[in-house]
């Protein structure tokens, strides 16, 4: 499917260079086998590295860093020679921390001297306190009043949830240590919108329907 | 201090004196790290003589806050994010991302067989030419993971954001690095067929 395909091949230079988790390492080798594009995708991608690896930058040569070498001894001296520039004192704050610090405590001042709707409220306040809870006829009205539970948000386009896909391989595949500790935002980001509805409708539907879509998943994962 | 001393120090011992002033111990740093941060700089701005200025002042500037390194993290990594730093700063200030420039500057091998010589010289400069027109970043991550050798989690603690990013970015480059390759080659055929076309055509 074109979806695991370009979800796997993210993870293709990392398995070339064997500096991808286990995990990943053995779902690649398992596609790859069954995937001639990934495959060749794979082969296109080990050429473009190779090619970068024999076309190194050239030496400059012992007089270029003989040169270089001299250059940067001489500012390096004139570095060290320079003042140090004056450690500020742990006691200073910068101004405007200063200044933002003295207008908080300004308005704290005059709110709290200012007449407001707490000192005059005190004393019922203090009477309400006083009161009894509620009985529970009254509490279950409260409860009928509120208003009916939202019904849980739809799954985003770009979900930020860790889905541990641990549970899709077969045992051999799978180990204690295969929970998913990469970022799924930059692949999902990468997919159009119909891949992303098609990818999360079936995590959905596995969800819900359990072992059979497991099984079947294990199967098509090879 | 004997100079056989410093050469058998390591990093840490190194940088603990270079903060304290001693500039032999920082030169001695600069000498074991020179050729990775001028190649660096090098593949980022496609320009030995500005690769040479950046890497200068990436370890002028290590050099003056050396103080503020804590080695939390290995001195390479910080002082790759210092040449980093300065590349784009340079790019930036030069308003050419990703512009062609003239590949001729940077060293081209030299072999014995001129045939042979002639082969790579070209197989070089599509290379470079290729290079040339990925985003600074992706050159970054190229060479970072190519050359250099970094892990994604190094390459993450250079150019910031994550270890997946800094793998999404690697798959991206070479992709791209791939695609480029390619239409050079087409590109190159194509001046081949029409041998009246002079000048270099530009893709931009």
């Amino acid at each position: 499917m074109k979806w695991r395909c370009k979800l796997l091949q993210r993870w293709l230079p990392g398995y070339l260079d064997g500096d991808a988790p286990a995990f990943w390492r053995r779902r690649v080798q398992a596609h790859l086998e069954h995937c001639p594009a990934c495959r060749q995708e794979a082969e296109a991608l080990k050429e473009v590295a190779a090619a970068l690896k024999v076309a190194p930058v050239e030496d400059p040569g012992p007089a270029f860093w003989q040169e270089f070498n001299r250059e940067l001894h001489l500012k390096l001296v004139q570095a060290n020679q320079a003042p140090p520039e004056r450690e500020r004192p742990w006691f200073r704050i910068p101004y405007f921390a200063a200044a933002a610090a003295s207008l908080a405590v300004l308005v704290v001042v005059i709110a709290y001297q200012m007449p407001g709707p707490h000192q005059t409220a005190t004393a019922p306040q203090m009477a309400k306190e006083a009161q009894p809870a509620p009985e529970p006829a009254k509490a279950q009205k409260l409860e009928m009043a509120k208003p009916p539970a939202a019904p849980p948000p739809a799954l985003p386009a770009e979900t930020s949830e860790k889905v541990s896909f641990a549970s899709l391989g077969d045992e051999d595949l799978d180990s204690e240590d295969d929970v998913l500790t990469w970022d799924p935002d930059p692949v999902l980001a990468d997919l159009t919108d119909k891949e992303r509805e098609t990818l999360l409708k079936k995590l959905k539907q596995q969800e819900e329907d359990g072992s059979w879509l497991r099984k079947s998943y294990s199967a098509s994962w090879a | 201090m004997k100079a056989g001393e410093l050469d058998s120090m390591t990093d840490s011992q190194l940088v603990t004196r270079a903060q304290n002033g001693e500039v032999p111990a920082f030169e001695e740093l600069v000498k074991k790290y020179q050729r990775d941060i001028y190649n660096l700089a090098c593949r980022i701005v496609a320009d030995a003589e500005e690769a040479r200025d950046m890497a200068q002042q990436a370890f002028l500037q290590a050099f003056i806050h050396i103080k503020s390194f804590r080695q939390q993290s290995q001195f390479k990594t910080w002082l790759f994010r210092i040449a980093i730093n300065q590349c784009y700063n340079f790019l930036k200030g030069r308003k050419k991302f990703g512009e062609p420039t003239e590949t001729e500057n940077l060293h081209l091998v030299e072999d014995d067989s001129p045939e042979t010589e002639m082969v790579a010289q070209d197989e070089r400069r599509r290379l470079y030419a290729a290079l040339e027109r990925l985003p600074a970043k992706q050159r970054a991550v190229l060479t970072l993971k190519v050359e250099q050798g970094l892990s994604y989690d190094e390459i993450s603690e250079v150019l910031g954001g994550t270890a997946g990013a800094a793998r999404v970015n690697y798959c991206q480059a070479l992709k791209t690095l791939r695609k480029y390759l390619k239409s050079e080659d087409e590109h190159e055929v194509a001046v081949q067929t029409t041998p009246t076309v002079a000048t270099r055509v530009s893709r931009r």
